[in-house]
C-alpha cells in the first residue's frame, strides 16, 4: 500500500507500525511454533524444547541485528514488520523462564544468552557491512 | 503429537492472532525504554508470569496453552530486544550494566513464571 492510499484512510503512521507488528509478530509466533512442533515429532518432546528454544532466539538475535542495519530493512514499515513484530514474535523469554524452572538448566541458559548477544552483534556487523558502514554499535 | 494436531486450524489461527496482540503489546511497553530497556523488561516479566499461570491454570486443554503461552506470552516477551539492549549497553561503554540487565531479566523472569506456575 503507498503511502497516499494509507493517508486517504486517514490511518495515522503509529496505527499503521502497529498493524504491521501485528502481521509480524503473529507470524513469528507461528514459525517459532512451528519449529518446535517440528523438533518434537521429530527428536521427541524431552529434547525438542531445549533445541527448538535455542535455535529460534538466537537465530531471532542474529535477524533482529541484520534488520537494524542492512539497507534493505531501512524504512520504517519494514523495521517494524521484520524486527519489533518478527524477530520479537519468533524469539521468546517466557519460553526460556519456563525452561529455567522446568530443567533447572543454567549452564544451558548462560551459553544461550552468549550466543544471543554475539549473534546480534553478527547481525549488526553483517548489515552495516552490506550498508558500507565499518563501525560495531 | 500428529500433524493433524499440529496444524490444527484453531491452534495455528489462536498463535498468530495472540502472538500478534502480544507483539502490538510489547512494542507499546518498549516506548518506556530510557536508559535501560525497562519497557522490554516489563514485558518479559509480565510475559513470563503469565506463561506460568496459564501453564498451570489449562493443564488439560491444549489448544488454551497453545494459544497463551506459545502465542501471547511467547509474542509478548522477546529474547532479541533483551540482546539488541544488552549489545548497545556494551557498545555505549557499559558492560557493567549490560550484565547487571541481563542477570535481572534472567532472575526476574524465571521467578515471575515459577509465581505463575504457584498461582495458576
Amino acid at each position: 500500500m503507498s503511502s497516499l492510499e494509507t493517508q486517504s484512510r486517514g490511518s495515522s503512521p503509529l496505527r499503521s507500525e502497529f498493524v504491521l507488528v501485528f502481521m509480524g509478530g503473529g507470524l513469528g509466533s507461528l514459525a517459532r511454533y512451528l519449529i518446535g512442533s517440528g523438533l518434537e515429532v521429530t527428536l521427541g518432546s524431552a529434547m525438542a524444547g531445549m533445541y527448538s528454544l535455542f535455535f529460534v532466539n538466537v537465530a531471532g538475535a542474529f535477524f533482529l541485528g541484520l534488520v537494524s542495519f542492512h539497507p534493505y530493512f531501512a524504512n520504517d514499515k519494514r523495521k517494524a514488520f521484520w524486527g519489533s513484530g518478527f524477530a520479537g514474535g519468533f524469539t521468546t523469554m517466557s519460553g526460556v523462564a519456563l525452561f529455567v524452572y522446568q530443567q533447572s538448566s543454567v549452564t544451558i541458559t548462560s551459553v544461550m544468552f552468549a550466543f544471543g548477544f554475539f549473534a546480534f552483534a553478527a547481525g549488526v556487523a553483517w548489515g552495516k557491512k552490506k550498508a558500507g558502514l565499518n563501525e560495531l554499535g | 503429537m500428529s500433524l493433524a494436531e499440529i496444524f490444527n486450524p484453531l491452534i495455528v489461527l489462536g498463535i498468530f492472532v495472540a502472538g500478534g496482540l502480544g507483539s502490538v503489546l510489547r512494542v507499546s511497553l518498549s516506548k518506556l525504554n530510557g536508559f535501560w530497556p525497562w519497557g522490554i523488561l516489563l514485558a518479559n516479566v509480565v510475559a513470563s508470569f503469565f506463561a506460568g499461570w496459564a501453564v498451570t491454570f489449562f493443564e488439560a486443554d491444549v489448544t488454551w496453552v497453545a494459544i497463551l503461552v506459545v502465542g501471547l506470552a511467547g509474542g509478548l516477551s522477546t529474547f532479541s530486544s533483551w540482546a539488541a539492549g544488552a549489545v548497545q549497553l556494551v557498545a555505549r561503554d557499559r558492560p557493567l550494566a549490560a550484565a547487571l540487565y541481563t542477570v535481572v531479566t534472567l532472575i526476574l523472569s524465571s521467578t515471575a513464571a515459577w509465581v505463575g506456575l504457584l498461582l495458576g
